[in-house]
């Protein structure tokens, strides 16, 4: 006899395509948040883009395979269309790296805990740093490449910012999310 | 927005076949990070620049390289002084600046990073969605992967309106002004309601999505027909057959030296 979550994922189309669905939206999701929503900073008349954001709440609410394949192809499709297509191939790595390991890390702590406050705040800070060093990390290695380790140097702080703004966010809302709208709980991965 | 980046053209580079494109673009981006003097990174970007000149214009070499220009002038300045080996040639009360090994480092960066943008701007901007996609999965991209490509396009320009209505619902409904006349604070604050408006819809969207996957057939295991094939034949041979001359021309100079 099926279970109640079994009909739900019949009825939502069975595994593959229901993932396969998740992946795709999260990654339309993850381009808007990166290329079109923009928080303007007053001082400096500059802006941060969400992309981390998204990245990081398809991490802790979709889990790390939907992070890796829409946390790096959405950013990816934002460097394309805003025209930074040298930096996609790039981003589509590093930012899929990010969202898989800040899944990953954050789906162990908070099961090894049993789903606690305590699990879950050991497995988010745990994911955002580690998708922090890793997003920092290879991006100061691949601007090296490309522009010099000197002028990667200069992007570092603002990646370290960039991150922190994206694992507040990213927590932020994966609790609102879940609260407003349990049912999320069935695309995980 | 049209969630594309393509230029509508009749250029040969705008016909020349997109597999063959992606050949090129991979070994030619490839060839700005061989290790080779900058005399030859300078004459491959030569050749892009006249590339553009006769397909899409001049005038479209210069947008790509009016938005990297911030970051060409930090490399400019801070390339020298991270590579200071070789002779001096700039020193400042003993402090030395800038060395022959430094500056030719620093030629080398700027025409690697221009070479790779004019690269991909050009690749991008003359081959559409669809051909760069059949293109890929004639390398071996999984039809699955495309499709999620395809869905992404697709739900791009929806979720950048659904966005904006909910903004401008929330604002309405909080009786606020913009966000500068509210302060940094209260205007990030008042982010976070919109932004789990967006994502709870866009969430809702996921099952209706799979669904319609479903009943299409995707996922049930059956060989798939393709609406839009790449032509073959002579012409798509020549052209491949071009592309791998000229990236194995590009190693030349490596193998040479």
């Amino acid at each position: 006899m099926d279970s109640g979550k079994d009909k739900e994922d019949q009825a939502a189309g069975g595994n593959g395509t229901k993932h396969l669905a998740a992946v795709a939206i999260l990654t339309a999701v993850t381009t808007v948040f990166t290329y079109i929503i923009r928080v303007p900073i007053a001082p400096t008349r500059g802006y941060i883009n969400l992309g981390d954001v998204a990245i990081y709440f398809t991490a802790f609410t979709f889990g790390p395979l939907t992070a890796l394949f829409a946390g790096g192809l959405g950013p990816a499709i934002a460097d394309i269309l805003a025209g930074y297509s040298q930096w996609a191939p790039i981003t589509l790595g590093i930012h899929g790296l990010q969202g898989l390991l800040a899944g990953y890390l954050f789906r162990l702590l908070s099961r090894r805990r049993s789903e606690s406050p305590s699990g879950k705040a050991a497995g988010y800070t745990l994911g955002g740093v580690a998708g922090t060093v890793v997003m920092t990390g290879f991006y100061f290695l691949a601007g090296g490449l490309m522009v010099g380790f000197g002028a990667a140097l200069v992007e570092v702080p603002g990646n370290l910012i960039q991150n922190a703004v994206g694992l507040t966010g990213g927590i932020v809302l994966t609790a609102a999310v879940r609260k407003a709208y349990p049912p999320v709980e069935r695309f995980s991965w | 927005m049209t969630g594309d980046f393509f230029l509508p053209g009749n250029s040969a580079f705008h016909r020349f076949d997109g597999r063959a494109k992606l050949i090129l673009l991979v070994g030619s981006a490839a060839f700005f990070f061989y290790p080779l003097p900058p005399v030859f990174l300078a004459a491959a970007l030569v050749a892009w620049v006249l590339v553009f000149a006769l397909t899409i214009g001049l005038k479209e070499a210069g947008t790509p390289l009016r938005s990297i220009l911030p970051v060409l002038i930090l490399v400019a300045l801070l390339t020298p002084l991270f590579n200071r080996q070789g002779t001096p040639l700039i020193s400042v009360k003993g402090m030395v600046l800038a060395t022959t090994a430094g500056l030719e480092e620093t030629v080398r960066m700027l025409l690697r990073f221009s070479g790779v943008t004019l690269t991909f701007y050009l690749y991008f901007r003359t081959t559409d969605l669809q051909t760069i996609l059949l293109s890929l999965r004639w390398f071996g991209l999984p039809f699955r992967s495309s499709l999620v490509v395809t869905l992404a396009f697709r739900y791009i320009p929806h979720f950048a309106d659904l966005y904006r209505q909910v903004s401008d619902a929330h604002s309405l409904r909080a009786g606020e002004g913009t966000s500068s006349s509210r302060g940094f604070l209260k205007g990030v604050k008042a982010f976070f309601p919109t932004l789990t408006s967006v994502l709870i819809q866009s969430v809702k969207s996921i099952d209706p999505l799979s669904m319609a996957l479903e009943i299409r057939g995707v996922g049930g295991g059956k060989a798939r027909t393709s609406y839009g094939v790449l032509p073959g034949g002579a012409r798509f041979f020549s052209q491949m057959f071009l592309s791998c001359i000229i990236v194995a021309a590009e190693l030349l100079p490596i193998l040479w030296r």
